[in-house]
């Protein structure tokens, strides 16, 4: 599964300088925001205490960087991506059709990760501090 | 032919950790029977992972005769005749560290079994190329269900690792919080905002800078210099991303959020978008807005949109 959409985000991508970088890192940041959203969903729906410590800012972070770097050396750094293209095909050979079809789902889904962010961030806010 | 081990860095680092621990546990103040017992089962572990170090990662000296096997400290030391070892084995093994990989296992005439993991041992090359010279081959073992072991144990361990972090915050934090009133006891701290907010501009104009450089001179540079240049824009961009949810989390706990901070990730959100849509092309005016955006926002700019479309009053 995470293969295919890679081959989709991948598509997706302008080609040019570090493409299967910028790939991997869109696909990368998508994932780490429907992460952070759920966390904060969580929070609200079992009416959570949330940490406001240093360490938690760090895990916080950590998660991210995790995440993002876990991505690139999964996709990138072990010549995987290659290895997804040999097995789905070139995406210039992709017809016209499919390639907006994949356009709409990686671009759907990464501002679909910032808009759930911050639908569950201004959600929890208002349990926090309501206004 | 003599072959080192590694440094353990991870395995010291968890004996020293309980070693510590179990000390402070035993000169607490507060010491009662069951801290104490506490320590003593901490200081065990550290023991035991100062065993397991030794025994793991041993030095190789082979002088055409006889083996010698010396632990890491010392502790293990074996002296073994070559004509005394029925033979080797290669046993397939899967760990977090070196995922999917084929392990080194000793047979003695006295049927007992030394292990050579992968782990230890910096050049594992050479210590199979030095069995396969000297000494029998016995047979290979491989790892039933292999693929789903390669798969779930380093998932597994990174999961399990963060829920463990999770719960020792979760349990640290719980009495610091003000009881009964949600999260109204937290104090935000303006100066711990500022640097990340700081911080995550800063990352994101160097980010764009370093990109831009890197695209352009693609034709007069290195592989290599175009490699790190990929890196630097990479480290940078990540850490740009990840400053921008951060700084939108710290303003939400501490109730300091308002419009603003989520103007600042749709930012961020459209920033990565552009580049990743048009390209490379787009990362100049994608820097200059950015960029522009970060000092207008920091010069007042954040206070006018929470004044102008703010949903709770600007503090």
């Amino acid at each position: 599964m995470f293969d295919k959409l890679y081959y989709i985000f991948h598509s997706s991508v302008k080609s040019g300088f570090g493409h299967a970088e910028r790939a991997s890192f869109l696909l990368s940041a998508s994932v780490l925001f429907y992460s952070y959203s759920l966390y904060f969903v969580i929070v609200v729906l079992t009416k959570s205490r949330v940490f406001n410590t240093t360490a938690f800012y760090i895990l916080f972070g950590a998660f991210g960087v995790g995440i993002i770097y876990g991505a690139s050396k999964y996709f990138v750094g072990t010549g995987r991506y290659r290895r997804i293209i040999d097995k789905y095909g070139s995406p210039r050979l992709l017809t016209k059709g499919k390639r907006f079809l994949y356009r709409f789902i990686s671009f759907g889904l990464f501002l679909g990760a910032f808009v759930a962010f911050i639908a569950s961030g201004i959600t929890l806010a208002r349990y926090l501090n309501p206004w | 032919m003599s072959i080192k081990p590694t440094i353990p860095f991870v395995g010291l680092l968890a004996a020293i950790f309980f070693a510590v621990c179990s000390v402070v546990l035993f000169f607490s103040a507060f010491a009662t029977m069951g801290t104490q017992l506490l320590s003593a089962f901490m200081l065990s572990i550290s023991i035991f992972a100062l065993l397991l170090i030794d025994h793991s990662y041993m030095s190789i000296d082979f002088n055409g005769r006889v083996l010698q096997l010396s632990g890491f400290f010392k502790v293990r030391r074996m002296k073994i005749d070559i004509n005394s070892i029925c033979g080797y084995e290669i046993h397939q093994r899967v760990d977090e560290f070196n995922s999917l990989h084929n392990m080194l296992v000793l047979v003695l005439g006295n049927g007992k079994r030394v292990v050579f993991p992968k782990i230890a041992y910096a050049n594992y090359l050479l210590i199979e190329t030095f069995f396969e010279a000297n000494i029998k081959f016995m047979g290979y073992r491989p790892l039933r269900f292999a693929d789903f072991f390669k798969k779930w144990v380093p998932i597994v361990t990174f999961i399990s690792g963060l829920l463990a972090l999770l719960v020792a915050l979760q349990k640290n934090c719980y009495n610091k919080q003000t009881k009964g009133s949600g999260l109204g006891g937290l104090q935000y701290s303006e100066t711990l905002d500022t640097w990340l907010t700081a911080a995550g501009g800063v990352a994101g104009a160097f980010e764009s800078g370093s990109a831009i450089g890197t695209a352009q001179s693609l034709r007069s540079i290195s592989f290599s210099t175009a490699k790190t240049g990929l890196k630097v824009t990479k480290g940078l961009g990540t850490v740009g991303l990840v400053l921008s949810g951060l700084v939108a989390t710290h303003e939400v706990v501490t109730g300091q959020d308002n419009t603003h901070t989520w103007v600042d990730v749709g930012v961020t959100a459209l920033g990565i978008g552009a580049v990743a849509v048009i390209g490379t092309a787009a990362l100049p005016a994608v820097a200059v807005i950015g960029l522009g955006y970060g000092i207008w926002s920091a010069a007042g700019g954040s206070d006018w949109i929470d004044s102008n479309w703010g949903y709770r009053k600007p503090k």
